[in-house]
């Protein structure tokens, strides 16, 4: 036994004898397998594949348990997140985190299918209950609502109505709601100016829950001070216009201010 | 070939050290280099070419960026940063590490095929048309005729080169296949019959759906990332996992670990990693799903990378000894722990909130040093170490210069890790301070607070070249015959147990 060269690991060392003190140039090219066995003439052959190791093979250790648990684990989680952050596959939705830093965020993004986060709180007192509907729609006005309105509810001149100092959203809620739910089109005065765009509908795509949280956020911020919006008016009024599947204008919504509904 | 055989084997205990080589086997390997010489070295040799050349452009790119007006006398536009910055990129990726690569895979094939290396003509014409693809490719961005596609720069009729050239190698890796001994076949064999699969696919794909058919708009980026993200993972990773699953074992003299794992870590590196290039995008106008599905994978990414880290650290255990004499050994066991860590990094990298600090910063560029040159060139590094000395049969002359070659990568690529990962963060947080609404920091100052990292990063690159030129001079004098003619190892201690 001496100590392999290569690693240093004492191994058996057939060769002692056969291994060229100085290699000899050219390795015969018509040199067979057969020819060697037989004859071990391998004077040719270099030290260094002389010395090595026989070429690796596998081993065969069963898969630790604990892998397989941290990749179950890993793949149950692909799955929850790729559930709660893929929009429904929607293509025109692209963002989930602006909303966190404040700027502008595609619409409906995050949770677009329903959040529940907050639906846990129902035992809570009333404070508690708005404070939780204030928090949760104030991240959800961030990442559904902003990129039109804007942050801080002032929408933009000329083409988005503000939010803020808005008779529409400070007055009647069973005029609000409907605009939410089925959205809006057309010509519209708000806050004394004049504006003719479209507003999507927000109904398919957030729950009663939500909605009312953005609600009660938008008519208690910025300076606006209405009566919070509860997920049973939501609910009642999204029951009241179930069949509802075009836009309102304005004409009919002040019909409907006129005429609540039962 | 009884010792070697592979179905003889199955159920053998592990923890028995295999029992040495027999005089047959050596004969035949033998037989398999001497078929190899010719091609492997043509390979080898062009690729370190195109490691200096590399360096050379990454030199510059990096000077410039803490002293803009070098070179600039309004004369030499073909040295402007960002020519010198694709050139790089471009001699690095296409040059040095698929060169290297191609080089250590046909080895590697002719040896776990255990078959001759068969029609050497397609090898060597492939090989020749390779490297003059390359070096019009270089030259025409130089030029200024870059397409400006990341990763995809050489002009499109380089392109078709680069492609007849390497669907020929992949065409020759069937036919290896073809004519293999009967036996199992080995884990890295699996890597590299993928990778030769994989990367001709993914270089087709690409050209055709950017520059021949142009897809439109946000699908051009997506592409884009599919096709840089794959030719890390789906070509450099294979031939780089590939070189350590073999070289490992074969210079302890032990088996791999385990065939599951090796196989489990195949399988889903194949699955997810196809699916990570839309992290380059996050936060872009791309649909929210292509990007979670990117998150997603790259986070899942966990599995094979855990799988093969665990995989090589037991098929080591006890053996970690022979990191200290042998100069394979070393290399490819540093890659190969670079090669958990870049990945963990990239893991880290596409979680959104991180993302959002390190996105667009230097901290992505030490990422990808980690990742392509402290992974993968230190394996294949490793790999040459091996392979000349039976290629050109003669010693490596000088273990200090192996010893030079592997600390100057060492610290080399550690102190570039760290100063462009220092200096990312600094960025990247300096970006998102807010004074109010507003940014807490004009550009300017985010630049500043960089330059003390990005002097450190020339000295880092100026401390690789010296390796590169170090082992550059030491394959040239094994080529030219001038090494040592002895069967001792060249290694950095010589053996002292018995």
């Amino acid at each position: 036994m001496k100590p392999d060269t290569e690693t240093n690991l004492p191994v058996k060392d057939p060769s002692d004898a056969l291994v060229p003190e100085e290699h000899l140039a050219e390795h015969h090219p018509e040199a067979k397998n057969a020819d060697y066995a037989e004859g071990i003439d391998v004077t040719q052959v270099h030290g260094a594949i002389l010395r090595e190791k026989s070429d690796p093979h596998d081993g065969q250790e069963p898969i630790p348990v604990w892998i397989i648990a941290i990749c179950l684990g890993v793949v149950l989680w692909g799955g929850y997140y790729l559930g709660k952050n893929t929009a429904n596959f929607r293509p025109d939705i692209f963002d989930t985190h602006a909303a966190a830093i404040g700027g502008p965020a595609a619409p409906g993004a995050p949770g677009a299918a329903g959040d529940t986060k907050a639906e846990g709180a129902a035992a809570d007192s009333p404070e508690k209950q708005l404070a939780a509907l204030m928090k949760e729609g104030k991240s959800a006005y961030g990442s559904i609502c902003a990129s039109c309105h804007q942050a801080g509810g002032g929408g933009q001149p000329g083409t988005y109505p503000p939010l803020a100092g808005s008779e529409w959203v400070t007055g009647d809620s069973h005029v609000l709601i409907p605009i939410v739910l089925h959205g809006v089109h057309g010509p519209m005065t708000v806050a004394g100016a004049q504006y003719n765009n479209n507003m999507q509908a927000w109904g398919p795509t957030i729950k009663d829950k939500k909605m009312a949280a953005i609600l009660t956020y938008i008519r208690q911020s910025w300076g606006n001070n209405a009566s919070p919006v509860t997920p049973e008016e939501v609910g009642k009024i999204r029951e009241a216009f179930k069949d509802r599947k075009t836009q309102w204008t304005e004409a009919e919504l002040l019909q409907l201010k006129a005429n609540p509904p039962k | 070939m009884s010792a070697i055989g592979t179905e003889t084997t199955l159920g053998q205990e592990y923890s028995k050290v295999v029992p040495n080589y027999s005089v047959e086997d050596a004969a035949e390997r033998s037989e398999l280099d001497a078929s190899t010489r010719l091609p492997v070295l043509l390979y080898l040799g062009s690729s370190i070419f195109w490691l200096l050349v590399g360096t050379a452009f990454a030199l510059v790119a990096s000077f410039k960026l803490h002293d803009p007006a070098l070179f600039d006398n309004g004369m030499l536009s073909w040295l402007s940063w960002p020519r010198m910055r694709m050139a790089h990129l471009n001699a690095v990726a296409y040059g040095w590490a698929a060169t290297a690569g191609v080089g250590v895979a046909i080895w590697l094939t002719s040896r776990l095929c255990r078959t001759t290396l068969r029609y050497p003509a397609i090898v060597i014409v492939a090989g020749v048309f390779w490297n003059i693809g390359v070096a019009i490719g270089i030259t025409a961005i130089l030029a200024g005729q870059s397409t400006g596609v990341e990763w995809l720069e050489f002009p499109p009729y380089v392109g078709a080169i680069l492609f007849a050239s390497f669907g020929l190698i992949s065409l020759w890796t069937l036919l290896m296949f073809w004519y293999r001994a009967p036996g199992h076949i080995y884990v890295s064999q699996w890597y590299i019959l993928a990778a030769f699969f994989w990367f001709p696919w993914l270089y087709a794909t690409a050209y055709l759906l950017i520059f021949v058919f142009p897809v439109q708009g946000v699908l051009q980026p997506i592409t884009n990332w599919w096709y840089g993200h794959n030719v890390l993972g789906l070509w450099f990773t294979p031939l780089g996992l590939a070189s350590a699953y073999y070289f490992i074992p074969k210079v302890i003299g032990r088996p791999v670990y385990s065939y599951y794992l090796s196989a489990l870590g195949f399988w889903s590196l194949a699955f997810f990693y196809s699916w990570n290039g839309g992290h380059h995008l996050i936060g872009g106008p791309i649909p929210l799903w292509v990007q979670t599905v990117s998150i997603v994978a790259s986070v899942m990414m966990i599995i094979p990378v855990a799988v093969t880290a665990i995989n090589h650290h037991m098929t080591l255990t006890g053996n970690f000894h022979l990191l200290l004499t042998s100069p394979t050994l070393r290399f490819t066991v540093f890659g190969a722990m670079c090669y958990t860590l870049v990945s963990v990094q990239g893991m880290s990298m596409a979680i959104p909130s991180l993302n959002f600090v390190t996105h667009f910063t230097h901290y992505t560029v030490g990422h990808s040093h980690l990742g392509l040159y402290s992974f993968y060139s230190s394996i294949m590094f490793g790999a040459m170490y091996y392979i000349v000395p039976r290629l050109a049969q003669c010693e490596w002359p000088s273990a200090g210069l192996i010893k030079l070659h592997f600390w100057c990568v060492f610290y080399g690529s550690a102190l570039m890790f760290v100063c462009l990962s220092v200096a990312g963060v600094t960025q990247g947080t300096m970006w998102l301070a807010k004074n109010g609404d507003l940014p807490a920091y004009a550009f300017i100052d985010t630049v500043q607070a960089t330059l003390p990292y990005l002097i450190g990063r020339s000295v880092a690159g100026v401390i690789l070249a010296l390796g590169h030129v170090a082992f550059a001079y030491h394959f040239m004098l094994m080529v030219l015959q001038m090494g040592k003619h002895t069967d001792k190892p060249t290694l950095f201690t010589e053996p002292t147990k018995a």
